[in-house]
Order: C-alpha cells, then structure tokens, then sequence
C-alpha cells in the first residue's frame, strides 16, 4: 500500500521550476530516499509533501488524501525533522517537547510520559531542563529528531537529518531511524551523502534539476548503472588519454573526473583492467565496491563539474 | 485563505505565555512603573500650567487616554518586536507549521497574545489610578475592558501586517516614527481634538486611537456619547478586517508564491 503518491508533481518559484513534474510512490513501512546535489528540488518535494508549500500542479496523496485538503488531519500524522534548526529557543528542551505536543492536541500528562520515553530514545536524558543553545549541533539534531516523534506518526520526514554531524552523531541517528524503520514508521530521507542513504534506504530517486532521473533499490541500481566494482585509476596528464583509449578499446565503460579515471569493468572482470594499468607510470589505484556514489557522479557528475 | 481555529490559536497563546513567565518581572516593571512616571511627571509638569479642561483637570482629563496610548504600544511591542522575532529570526511560526497548525491559527495565536498583554497593562493601569482617585466608575470596568481588548486586537494584527512586511529591526522606525507617535499625540489624549484643525482631526478618525479613546472618554466620564458609539461600531468593523489582513500577510511572507 502506498502511503505518498504523486503524478506530475510539479512546483515553480516564479520562472524557475523547482520540481518539473515527478511521479513516485512511496511503500507504507519503506525508507525512501530523496537524493541529489543542492538544488536538485529534494526539499522542494518534501515541503509538499508535509503540507508546507502548494503544488503547482499535478496531484500529491498523502495517507490516502489530497494533501491539501484538511491539511491539518493529515499533518497530525506526520513528523518532520527540517533541514535548518528552527528548535524553540525561548524553551528548554522538555519545553519543547511538551510545547510541540500541545500544538497535536496531546494531553499533558500524555505529552510528559512521550517526551521521557523520546528523550531517552535520543539519549538525551540529562538534558531536560537545557537551554538550546546550550546544546550541541549533533544534541540538537537529536532534539528534533525527539519532537518529529511526539505525535507518533505514520510518515516521519528527515530534511538532511545528519548534515554538518560528527561520525559518531552521525552513526546514532542511523541506529535510531533503524529501530523507527523496524517499528514500521514509514521514512522519507533527502541526503547528499549516498552512503548514508545505501545504509537506511529501501528506496532511492536520484533527482537533479527538478527531475528524477532514476528510482529503484540501491543495490539494483548500483548493478545496473555501474556494475558491482569501481576501479579508480590515477594516471599523470601525458598518458592520460592514451589510457582512455585503450580502455574503450577493451570495451571498458569509464568516466573521466580530473587525473582520475573511473572505470566500471562489469562482466568483463577487472583483472585486465588491473594489469593494463599497473602498465602505467606514476599511476595509483583503488579496487573497490561499486556504490551509489558512484552512480550520483555518473548522472550528476557532469553538471556540477561546470 | 482558511478561517483560524480559537483551539489551535490557543495552543500559540499558551506558548508565548510559558516563555513570558520566565520574563514577567521586568514586565510588570514596566506595567506599573511607566504609567506612574508618566502620571506624575505630566500631572507636575503640565498640569500645573493647565487649570481645567472641559472641565476636568489635567490629569483627569489624560487618564482615559492614556490607558489606550499604553495599551496601543504594549500590543505593538509585543507583535512587532516580539512576533517578528518568532517569525523571522527563530523561524518558530515554521516549526508550528509542521504540525496542524496552520497560518491562521498562529496569526489568531499571536493577535490574542497581543492582545492579553494589552489587557494585563491596562489591568495594572487601572488599578493604579483607582489607588490614587483618578478612577471611580468601578462598574465600567468590564466596558473599559472590552474596549481595550478591541484595541489590543486591532493594533496586534496591525503590527503583525508590519512584521510580515520588513527584513529587519530597523525597518520598524517607519511604523513607530511615521503612525505610532502621530497616533499618541493626535488622538486627543493629552489635549482634545478639536483644538486641532477641523480637517485634521477627521483624518484621524480614520485612524482606531482616537475611537478608543472617545469611548474611553464616554465610560470614565459620561461624556459625548455619540462619538462613543461611533467609535464602538468602528472598532468591532475594524479588528476582523485586521486580523484578516495580517494572516494574509503572513502567509504571504512565508509560503513562497508558485
């Protein structure tokens, strides 16, 4: 069953298309991925989803309704953590929470027993009585991540949730949308980091300029647009395009980004490709997994490189 | 355009009151301090040179009046200042907006907020000139606060409709500078209208401040009864169309246009 569904979605800023007219449709109980470079129209998508902008055009679903009929019904189901910290500073933290539950119409006592319950969640216990902006960046995530759940809801929605985090805050906000995902809450997650959305993503979209270009799993994706290595390959400027040549000579599909070159061996297998370029002076390699990185660069790739 | 819901705007009354309560001191302070410096230093300074007029003394003739001046600048304090800041640099109206709240019921929220600080100054004002005999016509209290609730109203959703237009602190010298002052000084407060020109004086009735305070004139004193009614009707027309007016402001400042 599909809890977001949208067909020719589509949202303009005055002359500018920020979302060109999408489909997609979203599993109840899956992660989805929105992802793509800044500007791809990611928060644009989500911002309608949660009922924040009007579409243009096309029609948006959520929970089985127009997204933008009764909004208020459909938003009470929903948790979104933004993208910029908009946190209440003039509260403490339990403030916060008791405050965000009061605007879902949860009683008091209700709102007290969730806030504890999320407060530990996040690992925020010691925290209760703190000022905001005595917390740090990663805490303040957490916070909101703390808040888009008091109202328990169906459809969480995270804006970039781990951007500007250390690894170790980083891997905690992972672990949690983990057991949210286990607990069924179904997850929209826009990020630029792949290897984030690879970990948490049942589904991606990969969107660039308002469009998206492909959608599937990631490991289905991964195998059909780059196979399942990477070599990349780091050859000096003079015998660069030597190099190149002999490569789609071997019918070596590559992608050439700077010194380095990124080849994708497929079925032909990299043992070759290996040994042609240890032929090569002042080169240096890496032999890895094919990610979807990888695939971001090839699509993207060249337009942020302009 | 979508009609507020009171239950929602209350949920926004109630947060701006739990932070007030970790300010209220300086608050109070103020409530009960201004009013008082005021009093005295008019009533000393000019009221020694003024010997009646329409034959109430100085004081008395100012008190009803600057009960409204009080309360027009405590309700555009609070939703300009204040709203602005929740508004713009908190981004609090945004986090109020992921949930079922909408624009509407926030703009109800604040308007109401506004409009409860308002009624608290007055409170306090008039207990202080009850204390010192100025005000004696106890039975018009609840009159004298429903007027000043449509005040408080009317001047919130005004300075709202300011908020929504300006991108800094600065921008609201224009407001204060160009209609707040002209509104204290030429609303018949600290001397009648009608010592100004005719033409003048009826541009501004086009304004809410010299209503409220020709009601407030009529229910200290009993005096010109007309003009309070008029004032009366103008008021119940004008704060709808205000609150109106700043919830389309808002929404137009922070939903982007398509």
């Amino acid at each position: 069953m599909s809890i977001v569904e949208a067909v020719r979605l589509k949202r303009s800023f005055g002359d500018f298309l920020a979302v060109a007219g999408i489909d997609f449709s979203i599993d109840s109980g899956s992660c989805y991925g929105l992802l793509g470079p800044n500007g791809a129209g990611k928060t644009t998508t989500v911002k309608m989803i949660q009922g924040f902008l009007p579409r243009s055009s096309g029609s948006l679903m959520v929970m089985g309704r127009d997204i933008e009929s009764k909004p208020a019904k459909t938003k009470s189901q929903i948790g979104v953590v933004p993208q910029e910290n908009n946190l209440d500073r003039d509260l403490t933290v339990l403030q916060n929470l008791l405050t965000y539950a009061r605007y879902f119409d949860i009683s008091p006592n209700e709102a007290v027993s969730r806030a504890e319950e999320l407060l530990r969640f996040l690992e925020l216990d010691g925290k209760w009585e703190a000022q905001i902006t005595a917390l740090s960046g990663g805490m303040q995530r957490r916070l909101a991540i703390a808040r888009s759940l008091i109202n328990r809801p169906r459809l969480l929605i995270l804006d970039e949730p781990t951007t500007g985090l250390d690894p170790e805050a980083r891997h905690l906000i992972w672990r949690r949308i983990q057991t949210l995902k286990q607990q069924g809450v179904t997850i929209i997650l826009t990020t630029h980091y792949m290897e984030e959305a690879e970990r948490l993503c049942d589904f991606v979209a990969m969107m660039n300029n308002g469009t998206i270009l492909m959608e599937g799993k990631p490991a289905d994706l991964i195998e059909k647009e780059v196979g399942k290595e990477v070599i990349e390959a780091t050859i000096s400027k003079t015998e660069i395009e030597k190099f190149s040549l002999e490569m789609e000579r071997m019918n070596i599909k590559q992608e050439q980004r700077g010194e380095t070159v990124y080849l994708y061996p497929n079925k032909t297998g990299s043992e070759n490709v290996l040994q042609k370029v240890m032929e090569y002076r002042h080169s240096s390699l890496i032999h890895r997994k094919a990610s979807l990185e990888d695939i971001f660069l090839k699509l993207a790739g060249r337009k942020l490189d302009e | 355009m979508n009609s507020p819901n009171l239950k929602r705007g209350l949920h926004v009354w109630r947060r701006n009151f739990d932070v007030f309560k970790s300010y209220y001191i300086p608050s109070l302070t103020r409530n009960i301090l201004e009013p008082l410096i005021l009093l005295f230093g008019l009533g000393l300074g000019i009221g020694t040179l003024v010997e009646t007029v329409n034959g109430l003394s100085y004081l008395e003739f100012i008190a009803p009046g600057m009960l409204v001046s009080f309360g027009m600048i405590t309700a555009t304090f609070e939703c300009t200042f204040g709203a602005y800041t929740r508004m713009a640099e908190q981004k609090v109206y945004n986090n109020m907006l992921a949930t079922p709240l909408a624009i509407e019921d926030i703009v109800l929220g604040e308007i109401l907020w506004g409009t409860t600080k308002t009624l608290f100054s007055a409170m306090v004002m008039l207990v202080i000139l009850m204390l010192i005999g100025l005000f004696k016509e106890f039975a018009m209290i609840p009159l004298i606060l429903l007027n000043m609730l449509a005040l408080g109203a009317t001047f919130s959703a005004l300075a709202i409709c300011v908020s929504a237009n300006v991108s800094n602190y600065e921008s609201f010298n224009f407001y204060f500078t160009i209609v707040i002052t002209p509104l204290m000084l030429f609303s018949g407060i600290y001397f009648p209208a009608d010592k100004m020109p005719e033409w003048f004086e009826n541009l501004m009735l086009a304004f809410p401040t010299p209503h409220a305070v020709n009601i407030n004139h009529y229910l200290f004193y009993g005096i010109n009864s007309g003009d309070a009614i008029t004032g009366a009707i103008y008021l119940l027309l004008f704060v709808p169309v205000a609150v109106m007016t700043a919830g389309y402001f808002v929404r137009k400042r922070l939903i982007p246009a398509g």
